[in-house]
């Protein structure tokens, strides 16, 4: 887009532009409550899977299967911490926007 | 200034909206094409913001869509279609107060821009902000908040830009002023769709005026040619309702 451009052009080139950048309306509606769904999907998996990991090192003898269940174990727990982080951060977010966006109104109305 | 192409920027197709159960906006269709500065003229309560909450995402008809440069965004995120260059600019300015004027501006780095160059171009297009950039934007004057508001809408380069009474309770050389402005931004090929009570406020800048009558689109065509008839719309209107 340069100055010399007709305004005609310009302001439609500006347009598709803008068209072309826009996500498909049922693409990006439920993005947020994706992530936070997967989120708790993670959390829900690596809990479960420290759990288990705990149970049956608790009932092996041998220290090489109860080192396996330890990694496992820890490789579930941080699942779990990085669902609960994903989950954090994409329901809040949400949150926080309602809170400013309130926030907002209350100074206006005062 | 009558900057218009066949590519519609906007468009409502049988769009009808309101608020819990009570229809505001009845069955309109309204296209506007890229570039044109539209305004939507109408008694209080008329629909006119409703209209312009449908065209910014904030509300979801209750029929009909919403198609923005010929792709169908009923439904969309509001955030997402912000994000993206269509930019609302609400009735009572939507500034945040109790931020500084710096602070406000900074908030609209989040389409790549750094907080100098989103400065750099406020202050050019407003000095007076530059001169009270550490004041809270709270205890600017109404001219000064709207020049804000105006301002971080055109920092961020918008494709569309929505206005909701913009000279509401301000002096008259101020409303000049913004309008101004607005009109060197549609300049640059921005979509300008603007909501006001009074046609005298944008007849300066407008291409082309829709009156909107118990949420209805009452008048459509240029300014000029639909000014004279408004007087007998609203008349008729005020005598409906009573």
């Amino acid at each position: 887009m340069t100055e010399s451009q007709d305004p005609t052009d310009l302001a439609a080139d500006k347009a598709k532009e803008f068209a072309d950048s826009l996500p498909s309306a049922s693409n990006q509606t439920g993005r947020q409550g994706t992530y936070a769904r997967l989120g708790v999907i993670m959390m829900v998996i690596g809990l479960g899977l420290s759990i288990v990991a705990t149970v049956l090192s608790q009932a092996s003898d041998n220290p090489l299967d109860q080192a396996t269940q330890i990694s496992l174990g820890i490789t579930g727990l941080t699942l779990a911490c990085v669902g609960g982080v994903v989950f954090l951060r994409y329901s809040l977010g949400q949150l926080l926007r309602f809170w400013l966006l309130r926030v907002v109104a209350e100074k206006h109305d005062e | 200034m009558s900057s218009t192409t066949t590519f519609c920027a906007i468009e409502l197709r049988g769009v009808s909206a309101g608020y819990d159960g009570i229809e505001v906006l009845h069955n309109i269709d309204l296209s506007v094409p890229a570039g044109q500065v539209l305004a939507v003229l109408g008694p209080n309560g008329a629909g006119k913001s409703t209209l312009l909450s449908v065209l910014a995402g904030l509300l979801k008809p209750n029929a009909g869509d919403l198609v923005l440069g010929g792709r169908t965004m009923t439904g969309a995120d509001p955030s997402v279609l912000a994000r993206k260059g269509l930019c609302l600019i609400p009735e009572g300015r939507g500034v945040f107060p109790n931020l500084t004027v710096s602070e406000n501006l900074w908030l609209c780095t989040n389409r790549g821009s750094t907080k100098v160059r989103v400065e750099e171009r406020a202050f050019r297009v407003f000095p007076r902000l530059g001169e009270r950039r550490t004041q809270l934007a709270g205890s600017l004057s109404g001219g000064e908040q709207q020049m804000l508001a105006l301002s971080r809408a055109l920092v961020t380069d918008p494709a569309i830009l929505l206005l909701d009474e913009l000279s509401m309770g301000l002096a008259p050389m101020v409303v000049a002023d913004l309008y101004r402005s607005v009109g060197e931004v549609a300049a640059t090929g921005v979509t300008v769709v603007v909501v006001e009570q009074f046609v005298r406020t944008v007849e300066g800048i407008a291409d082309r005026g829709i009156a909107l009558i118990g949420g209805r689109v009452a008048l459509d065509g240029p300014i000029a040619e639909i000014t004279p008839e408004l007087h007998s719309a609203y008349f008729a209107s005020h005598k409906e309702q009573s």
